[in-house]
């Protein structure tokens, strides 16, 4: 009894599941021309919205699964390219930093030698009795 | 009086350039240029700043021509030499942008010839005072006057002729994010400007002062 009821659920599930995967309706897909683009109408997005649009109303699964690969796409891509793009950002600040740091550092460093041979000088020049 | 000047301006700067990286950072990305645009924040004002000290070259040029002041001089030698680190800092960022954003370190559009050509008339203009002998200064001033002609050409060289550089709309457009960044940037730089520039005029003004203790040491025998 209880391998016949088994039995039973089972062909009952499988007969659902089958429903389920069956093929879409006849109305999926059925008008293209809402996916075509007129660039001076509207943005670049708006047929690939009204395109997932249709695919979500035949198969929500198939669209939510086509929608990870995009997304898994251009993540790759984009970290890529942030990956790529931040080493001359920070080769550019490094620059613009050391170049700067540097020309404080010699002004610095000038002015110092500068105050130390002029102190000398007129120290040598008072010494002999001539005012600087 | 001027070191107050420099300690204020180089603190301002310093307390910017510290903030600065983190505003930045949380700018909004822009279309296109993606992380790449964050060169602009610092790219933009530098050459903003080398165009203000060309102005200060030319302007300070003109007095001495008309004084024969020392005073206008050293200001005249101190921002020329400004100019040349300036402009160094702006021919190599700009290249770095550009090979990020356009695949190539540089191409002969007419804003990147015509700043190269006013950083080579200020290395021309450092080099003429550093090895030009006496009446150099004048010979300076004359050239670096031309220099500061010049800038009009170089700002409006990308509405004069098609070219690959940014055009100058791309500041009154930026994003609110951006322009808090961006304006922060200017007025950093330009106070560390004044810092450096008040900087190199003093040690001008240190290199004239040891000049003449050397002569009078050389009169009185005191160096022979």
């Amino acid at each position: 009894m209880r391998a016949l009821l088994f039995v039973a659920v089972l062909g009952l599930s499988s007969a659902a599941w089958a429903e389920d995967v069956d093929t879409p309706p006849a109305s999926c897909f059925a008008h293209p021309d809402r996916w075509t683009y007129d660039r001076t109408k509207e943005p670049l997005a708006a047929p690939g919205e009204r395109f997932l649009e249709d695919m979500r109303g035949c198969d929500a699964t198939f669209a939510a699964a086509v929608v990870e690969a995009i997304r898994y796409k251009i993540q790759n891509e984009e970290t890529e390219k942030f990956i790529h793009q931040r080493s001359f950002v920070i080769a550019a600040y490094a620059i613009a930093w050391g170049v700067l740091a540097a020309a404080a550092l010699a002004l610095w460093l000038r002015q110092r030698r500068l105050t130390r041979e002029i102190a000398e000088l007129e120290g040598r020049l008072k010494a002999a009795g001539g005012a600087p | 009086m001027k070191l107050t000047w420099m300690v204020v301006c180089a603190l301002g700067a310093l307390v910017l350039f510290l903030v600065l990286p983190y505003l930045a950072a949380n700018a909004p990305l822009a279309y296109e240029l993606y992380v790449n645009q964050k060169i602009f924040y610092y790219h933009a004002p530098i050459a903003w700043v080398m165009f203000t000290s060309v102005f200060v070259c030319g302007i300070a040029s003109v007095g001495y021509l008309r004084t024969r002041k020392p005073g206008w001089d050293d200001t005249a030698a101190a921002a020329g030499d400004l100019v040349a680190v300036y402009g160094a800092i702006v021919l190599t960022t700009g290249p770095i942008w550009a090979k990020a954003a356009w695949g190539t370190w540089w191409v002969w559009d007419a804003r990147l010839t015509s700043s190269l050509l006013l950083w080579m008339i200020f290395v021309a203009y450092a080099l003429i005072r550093r090895y030009g002998g006496p009446g150099s200064e004048r010979l300076a001033a004359g050239l670096a006057i031309f220099g500061a002609a010049d800038v009009p050409l170089v700002y409006f060289a990308v509405n004069f002729w098609k070219t690959q550089h940014p055009t100058n709309s791309a500041v009154p457009t930026l994003q609110s994010g951006m322009r808090t960044a961006f304006w922060l940037s200017v007025l950093a730089m330009h106070l560390f400007y004044v810092a450096l520039l008040v900087a190199r005029r003093s040690v001008r003004e240190g290199e004239r002062r040891l000049q003449g203790v050397h002569d009078l040491a050389l009169d009185t025998g005191v160096l022979e």
